[in-house]
């Protein structure tokens, strides 16, 4: 009786319950990594795989189930249509330095990327520039695999919580550490905490800081590309980009006759595309014609295809004949550049060949997503004990590639310091000694690549004449400038 | 002929070695009035310290240049014992040493010079930890236990101890450890341990240690030799003391002095006395004559650019670390 009535007093005394559930489940950790992304489980490996840091203990947690996740991606069959691109020095990174098995059967080398104006009236006049950046193209799932599969072949999984969302991350009075409560009822108490949840991440929301940022009132649209015929030379693939008036539109190589595109739309092309447009043949045609024709050729088959598509019943033979319409035009156009730009027949057949992107038979409609396009960057990416990497810290516009590799070159610096901080017994936690030291390090590099890609997605959505002349001028004299565009191009992929 | 060049050779040599070695030769008169209170460190030195106290562990506060200098200490006391362990292996046996390609490592494939760099690493800190596991510590001055606590946290020593005259930097080096996880489980099972001591009224004569450093200390006590000679006392045979002071020149009273305190405001005004300094030709020649070897000696500079401690070559210039060992 004593014995019960004393439990009932801790059960109506809801502060004493509090205190006890909080106190007992307390499980004191060196790093607790909050998000199982391509960068949360990176930063993970990289800890696994680093025989110094490789001695503490540390767990990450993650709200959505991977078994699943990897299940899925192998009954998939074909590619993902997340797809990313990857520098040379962050494949070397992966590779050798955390050793993970990547499945490369399914990652695509290519060795350039050619811009082009798309804001132009004429197509003789369209400049371009050709960039040597060599660049992997890589499923985000197959790097997500590759962890995965790296963590439980070390028998690691234990460090892997699944299924588990953060409930609240507070600070404890006593001594400052970040408390982070799951909703599995666990309590861990981090030395050092590191937020990779992305975007509307929990430890960014803590940490409470500012930064600067705008939404590109756009969309990027992916999807996946079946070409009409697979590039002639596959060891020498090259990337695309043309910059439109809603923003730019990349074609991206992958294995064979397979390819892949980020599309920046405005909110109603988007929807179309992802939602009304069932033929994938008139998008690929699409395609082909932003590249080949001039602007307003394309804008005016943009245009038509909208409104073919933006009524209930849909026309089947106009759609038909919508298709042969500008297939017929890309043809023509394709034949009068070759032979303006080339004196003799053989040079002709291949001069498409060599300076258009590879023609697009359709999109594979069942690949088509979009994604709100954003441009973000805190001001800071650590307090005391706390620490951000990834997307969780920047978001950029895709235009350039580099959301996942800004990601990637994050958590190299982070380990590196972590890996100092720990020969020199100096706490890891610690802002001033070791996280401010990777923010400082990281900060201008990030900075630049934001605005870079901010500049130029603005750039290009001017809608003046003036403008695209000028822009125009300033491509073709910047493709001419050699040195430079080697110096850029090994500072993005870190080989010459 | 013959004779007269030895003679030459012992009277340039009666001029090298110092006859004062034994006290500080620079030492003066003011001081060695205030020592009369047979203290290792005097009454305006403690008060000085004991002011700083609440704001040591505050890395972005006026200790933040000590902050940064400790990881250039760590550094130096790991290559030291490196240098140490891999000379004594040398003594024993030649053919157990790692394989050093005889051409340059750059030349290799990225992927072959990162493993042939992490084999190298390995190898010398397998070396340290195995030499080093046994070891006792001691952090003489150790004040907000800075040193102490990284030294704690390496968790390659057996015990690490730090001895500190000022009560208020011991209390606040005693909360400050006892607030992280790790080191709060080194101070319960004894492996960290702080203690208010007095070198010179030092019961505990029996105690020995493998290792003692005293970093930045002997600047600020009155009779810096007679502490020197307290340490060795503590010091097991083939021990190693590891040393860090400021030479008592130009460049010194420049750096240290005016640009430091008075100009940039990096450390506390009166942080320093000059009178104190101790150039490292006089430490070598302490060592000389109290039979300890000389290990490594590094000459130490801030650079405020990098906003980091660099180690150089030149140790009669500034600030300086040097290693001995009890032979």
């Amino acid at each position: 009786m004593l014995c019960l009535s004393s439990r009932l007093a801790i059960l109506k005394n809801p502060q004493y319950c509090f205190y006890s559930t909080a106190a007992s489940n307390i499980i004191p950790l060196d790093i607790l990594i909050v998000g199982g992304g391509p960068a949360g489980l990176t930063m993970l490996s990289s800890l696994i795989a680093n025989n110094k840091l490789n001695k503490l203990s540390f767990k990450l947690i993650e709200s959505n189930n991977l078994d699943n996740q990897i299940e899925k991606y192998d009954s998939l069959g074909r590619y993902d249509n997340r797809i990313i691109s990857i520098t040379p020095k962050n494949l070397d990174y992966l590779t050798t330095k955390i050793n993970l098995p990547l499945n490369f059967d399914k990652i695509t080398k290519f060795n350039g990327i050619t811009i082009f104006n798309g804001s132009d009236l004429s197509t003789q006049t369209k400049s371009r520039v050709d960039l040597d950046t060599e660049s992997y193209m890589c499923e985000i799932q197959n790097l997500v695999k590759s962890n995965y599969k790296f963590i439980n072949n070390l028998n690691k999984s234990d460090s892997l919580i699944q299924n588990v969302k953060v409930d609240s991350i507070v600070k404890s009075e006593l001594d400052n550490y970040p408390l982070v409560t799951l909703s599995n009822g666990i309590t861990y108490k981090p030395k050092l905490l590191i937020g990779c949840d992305g975007f509307n991440s929990s430890v960014k929301k803590f940490m409470n800081y500012n930064g600067i940022g705008w939404s590109y009132d756009s969309f990027g649209v992916v999807g996946n590309l079946h070409l009409k015929y697979p590039p002639s030379d596959p060891s020498n693939l090259r990337g695309w980009q043309t910059f439109l008036k809603t923003g730019p539109l990349a074609h991206l190589p992958l294995e064979g006759d397979r390819a892949t595109m980020v599309w920046s739309c405005d909110a109603a092309m988007s929807e179309a595309f992802a939602k009304k447009i069932t033929n994938g043949e008139v998008l690929g045609s699409l395609i082909n014609c932003a590249y080949v024709l001039s602007r307003l050729d394309y804008e005016y088959y943009l245009k038509k295809a909208l409104k073919l598509f933006s009524s209930e019943s849909v026309d089947e033979k106009a759609i038909t004949a919508l298709i042969d319409e500008m297939n017929i035009r890309v043809e023509q156009e394709s034949e009068n550049l070759s032979k303006i730009n080339t004196d003799n027949s053989q040079d002709e057949m291949l001069y498409m060949d060599e300076h258009y992107p590879p023609l697009v038979k359709s999109v594979n409609l069942s690949t088509v997503g979009r994604f709100p396009l954003k441009m973000f960057h805190l001001d800071h990416y650590s307090k005391n004990r706390l620490v951000l990497i990834g997307d969780a810290c920047h978001n950029t516009h895709p235009l350039a590639g580099q959301g996942l590799n800004m990601g990637l070159e994050d958590i190299k610096e982070l380990v590196k310091q972590l890996e100092k901080a720990n020969d020199l017994g100096i706490d890891i936690g610690n802002n001033e000694l070791v996280l401010k030291k990777y923010f400082e390090n990281r900060y201008p590099e990030n900075s630049v690549m934001l605005m870079g890609t901010d500049f130029l997605h603005k750039l290009f959505a001017i809608d003046e004449p003036i403008v695209h002349k000028i822009t125009n001028i300033g491509m073709d004299f910047f493709n001419n400038l050699d040195s430079v565009k080697k110096w850029m191009a090994f500072k993005v992929s870190g080989k010459n | 002929m013959y004779r007269f060049q030895i003679k030459k050779i012992t009277s340039l040599r009666s001029i090298y070695v110092n006859q004062n070695i034994g006290f500080n030769p620079h030492i003066n008169s003011k001081a060695r009035i205030q020592s009369k209170e047979n203290t290792s460190f005097s009454a305006l030195e403690q008060s000085h310290f004991a002011k700083l106290a609440p704001t040591w562990w505050d890395p972005s506060g006026n200790q933040r240049i000590l902050h940064l200098m400790n990881s250039k200490r760590i550094e130096f006391i790991r290559s030291t014992l490196t240098k140490k362990f891999s000379k004594e292996k040398n003594d024993i046996k030649t053919e157990d040493e790692i394989y050093v390609p005889k051409f340059n490592k750059d030349l290799l494939p990225s992927s072959i010079k990162l493993q042939v760099d992490s084999m190298q690493e390995t190898y010398l800190d397998e070396l340290l930890s195995k030499n080093v596991h046994n070891w006792n510590v001691l952090d003489m001055g150790c004040g907000g236990g800075l040193l102490t606590e990284s030294l704690s946290r390496l968790g390659m020593f057996k015990s690490v101890c730090g001895y500190d005259m000022t009560e208020e930097c011991i209390e606040v080096a005693k909360t400050h450890s006892s607030k992280d996880i790790q080191l709060q489980k080194n101070l319960e099972n004894g492996t960290l341990s702080y203690e208010i001591k007095d070198l010179f009224n030092d019961s505990e004569k029996e105690k020995k240690f493998n290792m003692i450093c005293c970093f930045e200390m002997l600047e600020h006590v009155d009779e810096p030799f007679k502490v020197l000679d307290c340490l060795k006392e503590k010091l097991e045979i083939n021990g190693v003391l590891v040393l860090s002071t400021i030479n008592k020149e130009l460049v010194s009273l420049l750096t240290t002095i005016v640009a430091a305190e008075h100009v940039l405001g990096l450390v506390p005004k009166g942080t320093h006395d000059f009178e104190k300094y101790i150039n490292c030709k006089d430490i070598e020649n302490w060592a000389f004559r109290n039979k300890m070897e000389v290990i490594d000696t590094n000459g130490v500079m801030y650079n405020p650019l990098k906003d980091e401690w660099e180690l150089h070559d030149n140790k009669d210039i500034g600030n300086y670390f040097i290693s001995l060992r009890k032979l």
